[in-house]
Formats: structure tokens, C-alpha cells, sequence
């Protein structure tokens, strides 16, 4: 059928089906700054405006859009330069955006403009309530939405009036605030619902930074500089893996097992072969049978061999089955209803406990399997570890005081609003390409090539922009589905997961029940600490042996006890595998680890900070477990170089005002008011740490080359998914060669055209791979330098007679007076030279461009091309510290736990960039505040997910946000060039336990399993 | 998403002359943001859509005869900026909460009321407000309760000839000296504190008269297979006194109305437990707007 609607200010007419969304038909014609994050319009990245008015286009038939006037973000503003050609430049709200730092992968930035701009054409002066309310239908999983909601009020150009020390706010009207803030319109609604208070994100979302002496002076290192990538994705330009469409192009689709334990007995496929627009139906008679690891590491693999791309046998529901290709989605969909499968039932484990347990079901039992470690499938064992330093048994005989106790931590999903999603084709080489959003592109290659039999130089893998991942796309998921379909039918294939099958089949965090047991002396002093941990893989032991190895060697190296013993069980059941997850087992060691703490500390009147800062690690000090294990590989002794944790702990206490705040629970937790008699307010700490790479293994390279005019393309295998690496990379590179950012042209990855990088994992990018840009840059530098010495010199030599036409003679107030180039020294050494300010300076203040040099070596004489490679490996991961602080109401009458606050004071290091960095800060606590009081992921008695979608899962909206106040304590760390450490998995570790932490200051009682909803929390103040 | 054909009817009577025509698997479609996720899913495979976008009868929100009548396709985002809404309290509160604000653009009154949802936000308060609901079809126009409306989850008394036209609320004036005041309240609990499913949600109406409770009507969601109104203890509080000792016993005998489950979200007894801290609640904040 026939649409006319009026897209974009053009009236338009455009061929439909009845059943098309507004989404697809949109996308189908060539508008990609719509994007699909979910299906059911409760992710808003699909946001368009109808006659003014945003809606959800996933919702809504596009047949439904019949005479409306839609507007999407392509309408909005373009970049004002466009060679001859000038536009009006980008809207208000493009440029807020970009200055703000809002834009992280930039995948919902589309959305959330169009939004803000529904909101402000309506209402040109709303208050910060009023945007974030407006805000609220588009989820945006990397923000924290700090930063889009003061983009929003930067755009409205008004001067906001500082709200200075805001102190402990009156109660807020914990379930019935005051609605005129809330509703758009002027009739007051008494009593609107919302757990809305005064937010008032100050003027500025730069977090405070502090500054240690020894930290050197530069000039684009260390400055809240625009990301490189944010003008396109403001503008939604095609620039992720699915805005692409070509010639020919087949979508895949997969047949899931229905059951979560089952040997597949027969499987009919001739009905869904003979579907017209069917092109192939796979199954595992028709795949060669090569076993692997999904998981994204470095080879080899740190993990068991356990999977195939399609087998007899399912493990989980949601297990693959099938595979099928054809001209549409619903014919594919169709085309899985005629696939006809016969199972053999096998009984299904479902709960981790039960794993072990002698007569359990064995759930690997098939001859390929490859033991990693002490995977002992036959046991259901994915992988044991084990480790102790001294001896803890006897330490807990020395102890005056010894604490046991057992902590649940869930199953969560790292859901990113870009779903997995690849395209594959045959290239004319006969090469396999696969674009991919992915975090690891050259171990995609890598793993990918026995799985396909093709060599990895048949394969390139091409990583666009990528819409967040936080872990879930540290694995190769779904890239064989597509790439086995295009060597069936010889035709470029789309494979993306719904939002259901993300929560269905993707992977998650590890769930773990953890058994803490410390010994202390009464002063304090710890003298043994035991953490044994059972952790669930799932099906599949993909990242099994390192996450939960991380969960010992993170959170059991903080307190520097002389007796220290972790080991962990990870165990195979019949549910969906586990994966990383930002944190990468940490999250879930430090909630027991931190809760257990805050006990002891409580039972024996010591302060809980100073009973922390007594025994954590500090500088100087080995750190304890990195002697005793090391993501499965040789672990190596490391010592500390830096730790600002007590400047931490002090500056978050001074923060969330912690001295006024924490007390011994009494009844002064009641808040002061008789209207509120069943609320009670509370501040929790949590002390954590990370680590930055992993040693001696990770590897990120990085070239750097000159062009005409003096700009520079840095090409990185680098993986920037939304967190900024790229920007943060050109920083570094900018610094070195004495140019504006602008000037690096940062292009990742392709593993074609680009260095070798492990990818995005690990908290290792700045580090690793910005050592490999620091190493390239100065390479780069060098040879500019050796360029401009020769020319400063032949120049000198000439007497004023020069190859340079249009050299200019500079005179910063720094230098002194053109001296007669008579009295110059007859030669300049390359070291002399120095590059500032897009030019290369000699010490009697003569400069030349880049432009100049660049010409000269490319142009003019002795010809070749300013350029280098480099790579770089760390010999140690120098943990960042931080403590995060939590501010709680908790009803005690219903259980809820409205958090308040959220402090977060952090050693990373040196800041490359403030904005980039508090973003990961900001983003990566929303996530940690999700573990802490509402994610889960839960399955029924036969394995069958009860998460469907992100109502069933909810992840926190712009107008559920406590305050998020971000502090860096800057430390320099001598293993690094610019000093810099990890920031962007430390943020998930010490919320939860603050929290629960806060709930017992608050109200006195103990939760021992996150996330605590409110019927956890009722139940326990019901005991 | 099976293959249907999509009709998109100008008048209300080429509407139901299609669903007139057409055998059960017909169904009307509002806003979308139910049936598209329904299709999807594959939980309602109809042969044909009747799209009521461009049915004009069933747009606006008028007052007469001491009603307002609702419009079917009224939209949500509408009930909370038209101020003809300003005396339902607990249709506004509910209203915004009710998914997020672009769902709200979309989705329609009738298209909450036809999900028939245990769970509906919007179900509750119209309960409580002693909506009443207009169904049209060719042959006849026929007005019920809505309490009498909701067989069972997603089982409405709508037969599949029939639309939803308009919801009508009776119109009550605090300004009229003749009439007595009167207020409601609404509140959601969820797994946070808005835009979640619910665990329990609970919607009152008071009518006040000096110090009594002159009538009331207290209805739950999400805690019974349809929304249901809690009578019993409305007759604790109906023409008493407003008291401490009277608003527990209400709250305590509404906990025992109720027939909530048990799944992975909340367990029955605290969802009981919740509907006893709610009612009290939402009774205490109908009665401080007086």
C-alpha cells in the first residue's frame, strides 16, 4: 500500500506493508538516526516526532502515519562548513549535546534530542524536573543522564542559578511529592507519583578534580575536550553496524530450543526450505563440527572448549537450533514455525547448587570438549580455583573476632540499547567480511576463522560505531549465524537479536553465592580473610574461569591480611551462559566483601572508614593476590605505585556529609517530621578497586600518519563502544604532536587497515592502547623535528635564502627577538625542536608548520611519508581505588528503598579527560545502582526466562536518578607516560554494598542479597 | 508478525459496518502500543486491523449532563493536560505514571481498558471513579459500569462487533455548594518507584460530608485476575467517622478482599500486606486534599 506523509519538511510517498512499523519503513528509507532498541516502545531510541509530538515509531504501524508530518533527527541541523556550501549549522540542542559530553555511543542522542526538542518547543523554559520527566521514555544505558540533562539546560541559554550546598534537602514527599513539578501542564495534580526530588545538577558536570604535585603540566591532556565522534552522532548519521543496506541482503533468523535440556532426536527442515524467499536453513547436520569458546580473550583461550555453532544437543531454553535466511524478517519468522524438531527431554539444572551434587545431570558430555584448568565437565565443573596466602586457619585461631556469612548477588544483563547486530558478505576477493558491533574485533577474526574453516586472512572484520556494550560484546555472539548463512547462500546476511532474545540468549552477569569468613584482632587489625565462591556459568563456560578468578584476585587484594584463601566453584547448569560484564566479577566479590566489612566494624564500635583505610593496601605495598593468580595465566608479583584511597574515603565522606549523617541507628534516623513516622534516612560506604589491563598479555597497537596539511590519522584497534576511547586516544596523540584534537583523525577498527588491539575489556584502553598512541606520537614527532631541524639549519646555512615559501616568523611573548641568522648555530638537533600550536618551534623562536613540513617531506625534497606503528604491553595493572558513598530513605512500612545520593571519590590516575571520565563514572554507578535495588534476571523451575523486556527488567530513566557526585583524586602513576589508570569498570563495585550498607544505618538490619527489592527489604524489617 | 489487512475506516459507521462484517478475527486498533507488542508476541493474530485513527467520533473530551464523556481514542498524555480532568485526581495520577511520557502520546483510554489487564494503570482509578463504559456497534449503543465490563485477564463483555466509544465520569463540582466534596487518590507500587509494572496499585474516592465519610469507593489492580473494587471494606469506612481505628480495619479487610499470586516478583502475602499499606494511605492523602 501507499503512504503520503510529509517526512522531514518534504512530502513524501512511499511504498508500504500493513504490517510495517513507522521504525522499519523509516530505516527502509535511508532516515537511520531512528534506531531499534527494542520492540515493545519502552527503550524511546526510536523516537520520532509526529506532528510535533514525540512517539515511539517501534508502536506504531507506519500505515498509522498517513497525512502526519514526522520530524527525525536528520532534520534537526547539519554541520555548518560544507566546502562551498553553508548551512545554518547544528540546532542548539546538536551543539549542547556535544559540548556537554552527553553523548557517549550515541545510539539513544537521536532520541533524546528529539525529545528535549518536543519538550522546549512547548515550553522554552522548563525547569530541570520538567526535562528530565521529558526525557524519561528514552533510556540511555552509559549517562547516568547527568550530562543530557544539562545539555538540555545549557540549551536554554538561561543562566542557571546555583543552588550552592544544598545540604541535606528537606523530606521529600517520598510517594507523593508535590506534582506541579512533574506535570506538563498548568493544573496542578495534587499528589502526582513519582519518586522526583529537587534534582539540581549543578551548573557544571565536570566533576571536582584533585590534583597531586607531581602531575605535569600539559595542554590538551587533562581538558574536558568534545569527542571526536559526537558531531555525527548528534546529527544521527549512518554510523552504526545495521545503517547500511545492501544489494541482495537476506535476514537471519534462529530457532531456539523451547527447553533447556534436550538431545535434538530428529529436526525436519523440508517445509521451511521449500517457503518461498527461504534461502537456506541450517542445522547441525549441515555445519562442521568445530568446538570453541565465544568468549573474546586472548589466545589461547583461558577457558573450556565447549561450544559448537549448532549442535544435537541444547543446554539451555534459548539454545540455537537453527538457522534460516530469507528475503524478510516474517519470512524467516515463518519459515522457524514450519521447522519441525523432535527432543529428547533431559532433566534440566537450574539451580547452581544442585550442579555438583552426585547424581546431578552431566550437561557437557560431548567427546570434543577441551579441559581448561580443572574444568571437570563429568562433575559439571567449569572451572575450579583455588588459592591462599598463608595460612588461614591459622589466623582465624589468632583472631579475636571471627565473622561468617553467606551473600547472594543475581544475574544481571548489561543490556546495551544497540542490540548484538552483524552484517556479512563476500567481498569481491572471495573474502569474508563481517561488520560487526563488537568489542573485539581482531579476536572475532581469530576465533571466528576454524569455526567458518576459513583462514583469518580470508576474514576482515570491520567495527563501526558501536552502541554501548559494558561486556556483552566481548563475546562473538551471534557473528557465526550471520557469516554461516552468507557461505550458504552466497548473499550478504543482517542478523540482529529483539530485545527478547537479548535478555533471552545473550549473556550476563555470573550470579554467585559467596561465603565470607574474617578473623580480626580486637583493635581491628585483620589477620585472615576467606571468601569461597559458587558462581553459575550457565551453559557455556565462556569467561568462567576469569571472571570469578577476578572476584578473588580484585576484591581479596584490598585488605592486606596476612592470611588470605579464596576458591570458587564455577558450575555448569542449564540456563543462559554468563559472560563479562563491566567489573567483570568484582561487582559481586565486594558486595559480600564490603557488607562483611561494615559488620565487623559495627559488632566491634570501630569506625567503619578508619577499620577500612587500617587495613587496605597502600602504596608501597605488594599487592597480595597478584602473586597468587592471574586470569588464568602466570600470575606475576605487583607492587602498589600509587594509592589516594584514604584521600578517597575522605573527600566522599566530606561529600555525602558523612560524620553528620552516620550514626549508631536510634531512632534519630527518623526523619524530622510526624507526617513521615515510617521513613528512615542512611549513608553507606564502600571501599573497592580494579585493575588496569592485564599484565603482560594485553596488547594494543596504534599508527599515526602525517597528511598535507598537517592533520594526522590515528588508526587504533582500539574498540571505542561509546566510552570515548577514541577521543581519549587523540588526546594523547594531539598532546604529543602539539596539535588541536581536531587535527587526529582517529579512525577504529577494521582489522584490516588498523593495528592489532585486544579490544575493549579489562578497563584497558587508555592505558594499553594509549601507551601504543603515546609510543606512535612520539615516533611521529621525532621525524617532524628531524625535518624542522633540517630545514631551521639549511636555512641558517643560506643566510636567509629558503626552500620554505611561506615560512612565517612567529613571536611569542616566550621567545626572544628573530635573532640575526648570521650568529645562528650552523645546525639544529632534532631535540631542540618542539611542537606547539600546530607548529614545530626552534629555541630562537623560529616555526614552521606542520602544513609546511608535511608538504616538504611529501612534496618537495627528500620524499617519504611522516608515519609510525608502535605497540604496547604493561608489565603490571595498577589498580585505581575509590570509595563510593550511598545516600538512603528506606519505608520501612513497604520496604522501598529510594536512593538518595551517590558519591563516587576515585584514583584513576592522571584524567586525560574529565568529561569522558566523570561520564564513565556517572553511567557505570547507574548501572551499579541497578544491581543494587531493582535488576535481576529470573527464570522459572524449568529454566524459562520470566524477563521478556525492559518492563519486566527495568533500568533506571532520567527522572528515577538520585544525585551522582563524582570526585577524582588524581595520583600519577609512574608505569605510564601520562600517569593514567583504569576508570571504567571501578564505578560498578561499591555501589551495592553502599547501599545496603545505608539500609542498615538506616533502619538496622542486614540484607545479604542484592538487588533489594522491596519485599527483600520488608521481609528483613519484619524479622 | 502474521500477514492481516489493515482498514483504515473515516467514519465511525464504515468502523463498525467492518467489524460488522468480519468474523472474530477482527480487532480495533488504538494508539498501537498494546496491539503491536500483542502481534508481535503472537498473542492475538488477527486477520484484519480496523485502525480508529481517523475516526472523529471517537476524539474529544466534552462535558454535558453533569458527565464527561471520554472519548475512546483519547489519548493518555491528554488526561493529564486537559484540564476538563482537573477533579479525577487518581485518573491524573495514574496517568502519570502510566508507562513513560512518548507511550503516553500514543496510547488511548479504550485501548487500556480493551487490554483488560489485571494490571492496568488507568483500571483502578476509573473503578474507583464509577466510570461508566459505552459500547457501540451497529445494531445498538449499550452503557455498563465498568466494574461489570472485565470478566477475567484480558476478557472483556466486548463482543467483537462492538467498539468502546466513550467512558463516562460523573462530574462533581467542590465549588457547587449542593454537592458534597469529594477526592481520590491513586498510587502504583512497582520494582521502582514509576514507570514499572506494577506488584499492587491501589485508587480511592471519597465523598465527605463534615467528618464522616459520606461514600466511598476503593478499587485494587494487579492483585486479583481482573481489577476489582474492594467493597467490603468500603462498608467499614462508608457514613463513619473519619478515624485512625475505622481507616485500619478498612485497610486490614481490603488485604482479605483481594486474591493476589505469588510469582518470581512478589509473593502474595506481601502483595496483601502492600494493599493494606496502600488503602490507608491513599484514604488519608484523598482525605488531606479536602
Amino acid at each position: 500500500m501507499n503512504l503520503s506523509l510529509t517526512i522531514n519538511h518534504e512530502i513524501q510517498e512511499i511504498e508500504i506493508q500493513p504490517r510495517e512499523t513507522l521504525l522499519r519503513a523509516l530505516r527502509r528509507n535511508g532516515y537511520f538516526g531512528v534506531k531499534h532498541g527494542c520492540e515493545n516502545g519502552e527503550c524511546g531510541a526510536c523516537a520520532v516526532l509526529i506532528d510535533g509530538v514525540p512517539m515511539n515509531s517501534c508502536v506504531m504501524l507506519a500505515a498509522q502515519a498517513e497525512e502526519k508530518n514526522i520530524t527525525t533527527i536528520e532534520a534537526l541541523g547539519q554541520v555548518e562548513e560544507q566546502g562551498w556550501k553553508r548551512t545554518e549549522g547544528l540546532d542548539p540542542l546538536q551543539n549542547a549535546f556535544i559540548e556537554t559530553g552527553a553523548i557517549q555511543c550515541g545510539y539513544c542522542t537521536p532520541a533524546l534530542i528529539l525529545a528535549a526538542k518536543a519538550l522546549l518547543e512547548k515550553n522554552p523554559q522548563p525547569n530541570e524536573n520538567k526535562v528530565r520527566e521529558a526525557l524519561s521514555g528514552v533510556l540511555c544505558r552509559c549517562t547516568g543522564y547527568v550530562k543530557p540533562v544539562e545539555a538540555v539546560m545549557q540549551a536554554i541559554r538561561e543562566p542557571r542559578v546555583e543552588t550552592g550546598d544544598l545540604g541535606i534537602p528537606v523530606p521529600l514527599e517520598f510517594f507523593q511529592p508535590p506534582s506541579s513539578e512533574i506535570s506538563y501542564d498548568e493544573t496542578p495534580i495534587s499528589s502526582l507519583q513519582s519518586p522526583i526530588s529537587n534534582l539540581h545538577t549543578p551548573v557544571s558536570t565536570l566533576p571536582q578534580m584533585l590534583v597531586a604535585p607531581t602531575i605535569p603540566q600539559t595542554s590538551i591532556v587533562g581538558k574536558p575536550e568534545k569527542k571526536v565522534d559526537a558531531q555525527k552522532l548528534a546529527q544521527g548519521k549512518p554510523a552504526f553496524t545495521d545503517d547500511i543496506e545492501l544489494r541482495g541482503m537476506l535476514y537471519a533468523k534462529v530457532l531456539f530450543s523451547p527447553v533447556a535440556h534436550a538431545r535434538i532426536k530428529r529436526i525436519d527442515v523440508a517445509q521451511a526450505r521449500a517457503l518461498p524467499g527461504v534461502h537456506a536453513v541450517l542445522t547441525h547436520h549441515d555445519l562442521p563440527r568445530v568446538v570453541y569458546s565465544t568468549a573474546g580473550q586472548s589466545d589461547p583461550i583461558p577457558g573450556p572448549l565447549d561450544m559448537f555453532s549448532l549442535d544435537d544437543k541444547v543446554r539451555f531454553v534459548g539454545d540455537r537450533v537453527a538457522f534460516v535466511a530469507a528475503e524478510s524478517e516474517e519470512i524467516a519468522e515463518r519459515a522457524l514455525e514450519l521447522i519441525a524438531v523432535e527432543y529428547e527431554e533431559l532433566p534440566a539444572l537450574i539451580d547452581m547448587r544442585d550442579a555438583m551434587k552426585a547424581d546431578a545431570i552431566r550437561i557437557h558430555d560431548e567427546a570434543e570438549y577441551v579441559n581448561f584448568g580443572e574444568s571437570d565437565p563429568s562433575k559439571n565443573i567449569a572451572a575450579e580455583i583455588e588459592f591462599e596466602l598463608g595460612n588461614v586457619a591459622q589466623g582465624f585461631a589468632q583472631a579475636d573476632f571471627v565473622l561468617e556469612d553467606e551473600y547472594i548477588v543475581p544475574k544481571v544483563q548489561q543490556v546495551s540499547i544497540e542490540p548484538h547486530v552483524v552484517v556479512t558478505y563476500w567481498d569481491e576477493d572471495d573474502r569474508l567480511v563481517i561488520r560487526t558491533s563488537t568489542q573485539v574485533p581482531f579476536h572475532a577474526r581469530r576465533i571466528l576463522a576454524p569455526v567458518l574453516q576459513l583462514p583469518p586472512k580470508r576474514i576482515r572484520v570491520i567495527k563501526p560505531r558501536i552502541g554501548g556494550g559494558f561486556g556483552g560484546k566481548q563475546e562473538v555472539l551471534i557473528e557465526d549465524v550471520a557469516a554461516h548463512l552468507t557461505i550458504a547462500t552466497g548473499r550478504p546476511v543482517r542478523y540482529e537479536y529483539t530485545r527478547r532474545e537479548e535478555f533471552e540468549n545473550a549473556r550476563s552477569r555470573h550470579p554467585m553465592r559467596v561465603r565470607m569468613k574474617t578473623g580480626v584482632l580486637r583493635d581491628g587489625t585483620m589477620v585472615a580473610n576467606e571468601m569461597y565462591a559458587l558462581s553459575d556459568t550457565g551453559a557455556y563456560g565462556c569467561h568462567a574461569v576469569t571472571v570469578t578468578g577476578n572476584t578473588g584476585q580484585k576484591c581479596m587484594g584490598l585488605y592486606n591480611a596476612p592470611n588470605i584463601k579464596f576458591h570458587a566453584h564455577i558450575v555448569y547448569t542449564n540456563t543462559p551462559p554468563a559472560g563479562a560484564f563491566r567489573g567483570y566479577g568484582v561487582p559481586q566479590g565486594f558486595f559480600p566483601l564490603e557488607v562483611h566489612m561494615e559488620k565487623i566494624a559495627r559488632h566491634l564500635g570501630l569506625d567503619p572508614l578508619e577499620f577500612r583505610l587500617k587495613n587496605a593496601v597502600k602504596a608501597g605495598d605488594e599487592l597480595p593476590t597478584s602473586k597468587a593468580w592471574s586470569e588464568g595465566r602466570e600470575p606475576h608479583p605487583e607492587v602498589i605505585e600509587t594509592c589516594g584511597l584514604a584521600e578517597c574515603v575522605s573527600e566522599g565522606a566530606r561529600a555525602i556529609q558523612w560524620r553528620s549523617l552516620q550514626s549508631p541507628v536510634s531512632d534519630s534516623k527518623r526523619l524530622e517530621t510526624r507526617d513521615y513516622p515510617h521513613l528512615r534516612r542512611g549513608v553507606g560506604v564502600a571501599c573497592v578497586m580494579q585493575g588496569t589491563a592485564i599484565p603482560y598479555l594485553d596488547m594494543g597497537g596504534a599508527s599515526i600518519k602525517i597528511n598535507d596539511d598537517g592533520s594526522f590519522n590515528l588508526l587504533v584497534g582500539a574498540t571505542d563502544l561509546g566510552t570515548g576511547s577514541d577521543t581519549v586516544l587523540a588526546q594523547l596523540a594531539a598532546e604529543i604532536l602539539g596539535v588541536p584534537i581536531d587535527d587526529i583523525l582517529v579512525y577504529s577498527s577494521d582489522t584490516d587497515f588498523t593495528p592489532f588491539d585486544k579490544g575493549a575489556y579489562a578497563s584497558s584502553t587508555t592505558y594499553i592502547s594509549g601507551g601504543a598512541v603515546v609510543k606512535a606520537a612520539e615516533q611521529v614527532a621525532q621525524q617532524i623535528k628531524a625535518r624542522a631541524a633540517q630545514i631551521f639549519s639549511d636555512w641558517a646555512e643560506k643566510h636567509g635564502e629558503t626552500d620554505i615559501p611561506r615560512t612565517e616568523f612567529a613571536q611569542p611573548e616566550t621567545f626572544p627577538l628573530i635573532p640575526d641568522p648570521r650568529t645562528l648555530p650552523p645546525a639544529l638537533r632534532p631535540n631542540d625542536i618542539v611542537l606547539r600550536d600546530q607548529r614545530a618551534w626552534a629555541p630562537d623562536g623560529r616555526s614552521l608548520s606542520l602544513a609546511e613540513i608535511a608538504l616538504s617531506t611529501l612534496h618537495h625534497r627528500d620524499q617519504f611519508q611522516i608515519m609510525a606503528v608502535a605497540s604496547y604491553v604493561s608489565p603490571k595493572s595498577p589498580p585505581p581505588f575509590a570509595a563510593q558513598f550511598a545516600q538512603v530513605l528506606v519505608d520501612t512500612e513497604t520496604g522501598q528503598v529510594t536512593v538518595e545520593k551517590l558519591v563516587m571519590a576515585v584514583d584513576s590516575g592522571v584524567i586525560v579527560n574529565p568529561a569522558t571520565a566523570s561520564g564513565q563514572i556517572e553511567g557505570g554507578m547507574t548501572q551499579a545502582l541497578g544491581y543494587a535495588v531493582c535488576e535481576e534476571m529470573l527464570y522459572d523451575a524449568r529454566g524459562q526466562s520470566v524477563i521478556r523486556s525492559l518492563g519486566d527488567y527495568k533500568i533506571f530513566a532520567a527522572n528515577e536518578m538520585p544525585e551522582l557526585q563524582t570526585i577524582f583524586v588524581q595520583t600519577f602513576e609512574p608505569s605510564h607516560p601520562f600517569g593514567l589508570k583504569a576508570v571504567a569498570e571501578i564505578p560498578m563495585d561499591g555501589v551495592a554494598p553502599a547501599v545496603a550498607n545505608a539500609v542498615y544505618d538506616a533502619c538496622g538490619v542486614w540484607l545479604n542479597e542484592i538487588p533489594l527489592t522491596p519485599e527483600r527489604v520488608w521481609r528483613a524489617l519484619k524479622k | 508478525m502474521r500477514e492481516f489487512d489493515l482498514l483504515q475506516p473515516k467514519t465511525l459507521n464504515d468502523a463498525l459496518e467492518a467489524l460488522a462484517q468480519n468474523n472474530a478475527t477482527i480487532r480495533p486498533l488504538g494508539g498501537g502500543t498494546d496491539m503491536l507488542v500483542d502481534l508481535r508476541a503472537r498473542r492475538v493474530q488477527p486477520d484484519t486491523l480496523v485502525a480508529l485513527q481517523g475516526v472523529n467520533e471517537l476524539r474529544g473530551v466534552t462535558r454535558a449532563n453533569g458527565h464527561l464523556h471520554v472519548g475512546a481514542s483519547t489519548t493518555i498524555a491528554e488526561i493529564l493536560k486537559n484540564p476538563l480532568f482537573a477533579p479525577f485526581n487518581a485518573l491524573r495520577q495514574a496517568a502519570s505514571v502510566f508507562a513513560n511520557p512518548m507511550i503516553r502520546n500514543s496510547a488511548t483510554i479504550a485501548g487500556n481498558i480493551g487490554s483488560a489487564s489485571p494490571a492496568g494503570d488507568m483500571l483502578p482509578p476509573l473503578l474507583a471513579l464509577n466510570a461508566q463504559i459505552e459500547l457501540v456497534s451497529r445494531n445498538e449503543t449499550r452503557v455498563m459500569p465498568l466494574s461489570e465490563f472485565f470478566l477475567g485477564p484480558r476478557k472483556t463483555a466486548k463482543r467483537a462487533d462492538e467498539l468502546i466509544s466513550s467512558i463516562q465520569l460523573l462530574v462533581t463540582s467542590n465549588q457547587s455548594p449542593v454537592s458534597n466534596p469529594q477526592s481520590s487518590a491513586f498510587y502504583k507500587l512497582g520494582l521502582r518507584q514509576a514507570d514499572a509494572i506494577s506488584l499492587v496499585s491501589v485508587a480511592v474516592w471519597l465523598e465527605r460530608d463534615g467528618e464522616k465519610i459520606r461514600d466511598v469507593r476503593i478499587a485494587l489492580g494487579a492483585v486479583a485476575p481482573r481489577p476489582m473494587r474492594a467493597t467490603r471494606a468500603e462498608e467499614i469506612l462508608r457514613g463513619q467517622i473519619f478515624s485512625e481505628t475505622n481507616l485500619k480495619e478498612s485497610a486490614r479487610i481490603a488485604s482479605t478482599e483481594c486474591s493476589p499470586i505469588s510469582d518470581l516478583r512478589a509473593s502474595a502475602d506481601y502483595r496483601r500486606r502492600m494493599i493494606a499499606v496502600y488503602v490507608r494511605r491513599m484514604i488519608e492523602q484523598a482525605w488531606q486534599h479536602f
